[in-house]
């Protein structure tokens, strides 16, 4: 079933309360989508300030889950929602969690950004970590498009982009290593930047999931677990 | 038990199925089983003009709970009506297609109707007891249809039945009290025990819990779990909770029509059909 429609119930104020979370969950995607970027920005940029309003604005994402969260138990407790409408809540709750985790790495990122500032590093790989960083954003804005208009084709895109992260994360991540080797003295800010392009990697899969909680949603089938040529070939 | 000599060779073969579910494609799902208690072919239901059920197909598994969903006037009590030939008492119903129970067609002309509702059991939305104590509200089946041959065997069969419905620790001081007399869930369960005591096969529940309170209907609920495991069960529901709760298997009418039948796990995730979706999540203005 791809037509989703979920305005359409008899009750009007259960309309309202769907579309409630509905957007609050892409209020809190726009959100984290900010806060990955701004976080990468302050890296890349030596900005103290920018990584700092990232790391205090966390708190307030966190609080979003918890908010979502809170509404989404209503709505079981009073509706008992039933096919889309569960997958929905269901999605809603999952995909809250990957989000919340997302600026928990962002948060990483801009506390590396601080160490890296401190210590006057000399901006050695932040090329190659910029191109990781466009990767994972761009990915992300398109899982949240997916989820903002229900498209599990998109989704599974996305979801296939995954491998590219990763296999651009390894690439860096050797070069980083070899870097470490060769310049022992850095060492230490070395590992912060390694550290960064795997909280870049870990929102990749984060915006992974959040792809297949869409097409949870959509088709009604669970694909976590399951290669991506097999989803498409049974599911699409 | 007399039953009609015309029987009639059903396929369950894996292959037969999938062309029975071929040839009915227009309900969505898996309206055949490989064990079917109640087969049912192409039964259409006219009350005078009116065309209250279209075409239905379906089978009813051995010893599963089928819950019958859908929207006031779609036919699903109808069609229920039509397994124990309750329909017959209405003068203007006229029901065609085929209607086997275990082989053998329920509306053929050497089926005794007071029979096959032995085989057949009813509970209705309403608790209906007698206006007899609540021992000859159970006895009252066994009597007429013999089933006992002297007190203590009827005795027994009582107590059994009221055991079963889950009633008997709450009555067995007081069995010569009107059945009348107690609330309404225990009056439900004393009409569960009266279907029980002629033993039937199959029971049909029409509403059972919608008179009554939560504590009420979850005993009844439970009640069906425990009975699924001796006979097979078919339920209209409202309610789709309840439906969810304790089916295997669910069927959706509307307007007369199955529109789609499938694992109850399924449906109420996963339901196939745009018309099962909306009516489900409450989507019908």
């Amino acid at each position: 079933m791809d037509h989703l429609e979920f305005n359409k119930h008899t009750s009007n104020t259960y309309n309202e309360e769907l579309e409630d979370i509905r957007n609050m969950l892409l209020n809190m995607g726009g959100m984290v989508e900010k806060q990955v970027q701004k976080a990468i920005q302050s890296l890349l940029q030596g900005n103290a300030k920018l990584a700092k309003k990232v790391i205090k604005k966390d708190l307030g994402i966190n609080a979003m889950e918890v908010k979502i969260d809170e509404e989404c138990t209503q709505i079981i407790a009073k509706r008992q929602p039933a096919a889309s409408d569960l997958r929905l809540i269901i999605a809603v709750i999952k995909s809250i969690t990957d989000l919340e985790r997302i600026g928990d790495e962002a948060e990483k990122i801009a506390k590396s950004a601080l160490y890296l500032i401190t210590e006057e590093y000399s901006g050695e790989y932040f090329v190659e970590f910029e191109k990781l960083g466009n990767l994972v954003i761009k990915n992300l804005t398109m899982a949240l498009n997916a989820l903002a208009r229900l498209d599990a084709e998109e989704a599974l895109k996305v979801a296939k982009n995954d491998d590219l992260v990763d296999s651009e994360f390894e690439k860096l991540n050797n070069e980083i290593i070899t870097y470490m080797s060769a310049n022992p003295v850095e060492l230490q800010k070395a590992v912060r930047l390694s550290w960064s392009s795997k909280a870049l990697e870990k929102i990749g899969d984060h915006t992974k999931n959040i792809c297949e909680y869409v097409i949870y949603l959509v088709k009604g089938k669970d694909v976590r677990h399951i290669d991506i040529e097999t989803i498409k070939e049974e599911y699409f | 038990m007399k039953a009609s000599n015309e029987t009639y060779s059903i396929g369950t073969d894996k292959a037969t199925l999938a062309s029975m579910h071929a040839d009915h494609a227009e309900t969505v799902g898996q309206p055949f089983c490989q064990d079917a208690k109640f087969s049912t072919r192409n039964v259409d239901v006219f009350y005078a003009d009116n065309h209250a059920i279209k075409d239905i197909s379906l089978d009813i598994g051995k010893s599963e709970v089928i819950a019958l969903i859908g929207p006031s006037g779609c036919g699903k009590s109808t069609y229920l009506r039509c397994l124990n030939r309750m329909n017959d008492t209405i003068a203007i119903c006229k029901v065609t297609g085929q209607l086997l129970l275990d082989g053998q067609d329920i509306n053929a002309k050497s089926q005794d109707p007071v029979l096959l509702r032995a085989r057949v059991g009813m509970v209705f939305q309403k608790p209906n007891p007698f206006p007899k104590s609540i021992y000859d509200n159970v006895a009252y089946g066994p009597r007429i249809h013999g089933l006992t041959s002297n007190k203590a065997e009827l005795d027994e069969l009582v107590e059994e039945s009221l055991i079963k419905a889950g009633l008997f620790k709450e009555v067995k001081d007081r069995l010569a009290a009107p059945g009348t007399g107690l609330s309404g869930g225990q009056q439900q369960r004393l009409c569960i025990a009266r279907t029980i005591a002629v033993q039937p096969e199959v029971i049909l529940m029409d509403e059972p819990a919608s008179a009554l309170d939560p504590i009420a209907t979850a005993i009844i609920e439970e009640l069906i779990n425990e009975l699924r495991q001796n006979y097979t069960i078919v339920i209209v529901t409202h309610s789709m909770q309840q439906a969810a709760r304790v089916s295997q298997r669910t069927a959706y009418f509307h307007l007369g029509t199955l529109i789609e039948v499938g694992q109850t796990n399924q449906i109420f995730t996963n339901p196939q059909h745009d018309l099962t979706e909306k009516y489900i999540t409450g989507r019908f203005g």
